[in-house]
């Protein structure tokens, strides 16, 4: 059973392309049934349309995928490869704003995101950004039944303007920190997520005395390099605060072994920031700083779909918002005929990818999430962010995935004493098992830790577990059909060098690259192999990786 | 990790020895934070570098991102681990190496 609310919302977005290329080619104007959209439209992915995005992009056509106005492109997360543009329109962003606007108090709060340079327009007059940034970058523009007005006025932020909506591309992490450690009341955070408010604490972990003498000075120091126009119009909305400075120096002498938030900013009260699914690893780091400072995962959204709101501090459940957008499900385990389910159909305890046709011109397209339906109850739909479907593999059908990855890297915490601050997986097809490669935190002395522990325990501990959490890997272990698991440990911060390499070469915003799980293409491969952790694995197990450079699965089935 | 800095003019010289890593680039962050304001050249000098771990390419992208707004940046005398370093993370084409 579909409710009315989906149905009206499906029908007011065919009715709004009808005339739209896609509207025509699958005859938007008669389809008056879900039934008959499912049977006429087929399932859709980002490569449908890549080619007609060219088209709007670098030829300037209009009304191909949609008639109603672009608000820009967004810039997809992608890890490798050409960046995915996403386009968005005005109707499609209101709704991100209208998110914000809600998350506005008004008191003063810490956003971790901005709106990228408008360097240029492409031919259709589009700009590209990413959702967020655009949320910010509405300027004066009234959008739904708000405005960037509207949201300023409610509340007070800590960044000066200029480091909201930027003019040039710029490492904001120090600037936006200064701002912030000047303001004792500082009531909220809000960041994409929580990658970036983990990034935050730990640059100030090593930059605290830089900060703390600006503070104290009020001299911006030369350690930020912005343009000099820019330099002079936040240094001239910066003020010196002797008093203050002395304040955070005796606190952060006392060290960042207790949660450390509360003590710079004693009205802070929540910090808002998607944590769950690839981003788990960050939440459970982030408690380390922040303490019993109410974390709330807040959206789920992605730049195609803002598609579940989940406002209680500490849940990982969402509710699904159908409001703005059409959603069908197709199971992950099942007949595999890609039958879509609606909200309606779907199953407590169940598994599902997520399937849009949403308000900028993406008709029944994969998302390639996967959510797990915790109930259905009034029609409302609560579910978990489970993983990323394409981070996800198979040597035969245990389907192993980044969720289950993570959940064998902190039984292996709990059971060693270790942090891991990050992680991804491997699949030797040379050897027929997987390599999960860990990266221990900077602190705590891991490293020294680890040397000092039998790593072939610890694989052993792992593969276990994995066999634990996937019983279908469990039975093929049985089998002999996969070999035992190991385990690599990487060098502290290699996660966050392949984020700054990315966002350097593609002068993008920090939000918009997801953390790499599955090694799954050479480029990738070369690159974690390298940052092996020569200290803690002998030559002979490094060997093993660094002589695959060129043996990469894609390249040995050529 | 031990560094020998030399100023001349605008330009600025920084020999590095020894191992970069994740307890040294905070150092190497630090010296090249404080001297490089004006700085329109700034030479890296490897030839007694032995190691360099992924903290302390961090540090080197950050001093790469700062020279290309004030001037240029160039590295020099690369042993043959660390070029195989730059050659797989992709380091060769954003930096300039001599």
């Amino acid at each position: 059973m579909i409710t009315n609310q989906v149905n009206e919302k499906l029908l007011q977005i065919l009715k709004d392309n009808m005339n739209s290329d896609c509207g025509q080619k699958w005859h938007f104007e008669s389809l008056k049934t879900v039934e008959a959209f499912r049977d006429t439209v087929p399932l859709t992915g980002y490569d449908d349309y890549a080619p007609l995005i060219e088209l709007t992009t670098r030829i300037g056509e209009k009304d191909i995928f949609t008639e109603l106005p672009l608000a820009g492109y967004a810039l997809t997360s992608g890890t490798t490869g050409v960046p995915k543009l996403i386009p968005c329109t005005q109707k499609h962003l209101a709704q991100y704003v209208e998110a914000f606007d809600r998350m506005s108090i008004k008191g003063s709060t810490l956003i971790l995101f901005e709106s990228m340079p408008r360097t240029f327009k492409y031919a259709d007059q589009a700009e590209l950004d990413a959702i967020s940034g655009m949320v910010l970058a509405q300027g004066q523009k009234k959008i739904s039944d708000v405005s960037y007005k509207r949201i300023i006025a409610k509340g007070t932020y800590t960044s000066p303007i200029e480091l909201l909506i930027t003019k040039e591309v710029m490492d904001s992490v120090h600037l936006r920190l200064l701002f912030a450690l000047a303001d004792k009341k500082l009531e909220q955070i809000i960041a994409p997520f929580t990658w970036g408010v983990v990034e935050l604490f730990e640059y100030l972990e090593y930059h605290w005395e830089a900060l703390v003498e600006e503070i104290a000075t009020g001299k911006i120091s030369d350690n930020v390099k912005v343009s000099p126009e820019l330099a002079s119009k936040i240094e001239a909305k910066f003020t010196k605060n002797p008093k203050r400075a002395e304040e955070l120096k005796a606190i952060f002498e006392e060290g960042f072994e207790q949660p450390i938030a509360r003590k710079i900013w004693p009205k802070l009260t929540r910090v808002i920031a998607a944590g769950t699914g690839s981003f788990a690893i960050y939440t459970e780091k982030l408690s380390r700083y922040i303490g019993d400072v109410a974390h709330i995962n807040g959206l789920y959204a992605a730049s195609e779909a803002l598609l579940g709101v989940c406002n209680d501090a500490g849940s990982d459940v969402y509710t699904l918002d159908e409001e703005n957008v059409f959603c069908e499900f197709i199971p992950v385990e099942g007949d595999n005929s890609d039958r879509a389910l609606l909200a309606g159909e779907l199953e407590a305890g169940k598994e599902y990818n997520v399937i849009i046709t949403n308000n900028s011109g993406f008709y029944r397209y994969r998302l390639g999430d996967v959510i797990r339906v915790l109930d259905v109850k009034n029609g409302k739909v609560r579910f978990t962010y489970e993983y990323r479907a394409d981070q996800t593999h198979s040597f035969v059908n245990e389907k192993i995935n980044e969720k289950e990855i993570l959940t064998v890297v902190q039984k292996m915490e709990d059971m060693y004493g270790l942090v891991i601050n990050d992680y991804c997986y491997w699949a030797d097809y040379e050897n027929d098992s997987y390599t999960i490669f860990m990266e221990p935190a900077h602190y705590g002395n891991m490293e020294q830790k680890i040397a000092n522990m039998d790593i072939n325990e610890i694989e052993k501990y792992c593969d276990e577990q994995l066999a634990k959490i996937n019983t279908k890997y469990g039975q093929l272990r049985k089998e002999g059909k996969l070999s035992a698991c190991k385990v690599m440990f990487l060098q502290p911060q290699t996660h966050l060098l392949y984020r700054d390499v990315l966002r350097y070469r593609r002068k993008t915003a920090q939000d918009q690259i997801k953390p790499v799980r599955f090694l799954d293409n050479p480029v990738k491969e070369k690159f974690f192999f390298s940052m092996i952790d020569r200290g803690l694995h002998t030559s002979e197990q490094v060997k093993y990786y660094t002589d695959r450079f060129s043996k990469s699965k894609k390249e040995r089935t050529l | 990790m031990t560094i020998e800095k030399k100023l001349n003019g605008t330009e600025l010289e920084m020999a590095l020895a020894g191992r970069m890593d994740t307890s040294t680039a905070p150092q190497f962050e630090t010296e090249l934070k404080n001297n490089i304001s004006g700085v329109e050249k700034l030479i890296l000098d490897f030839a007694n570098l032995e190691y360099i771990s992924s903290a302390g390419l961090r540090v080197i992208l950050t001093a790469q991102k700062i020279m290309n707004k004030q001037g240029e940046m160039v590295i020099r005398n690369v042993n043959e681990v660390i070029s195989e370093v730059f050659e797989i993370t992709g380091f060769i084409d954003i930096l300039t190496v001599e």
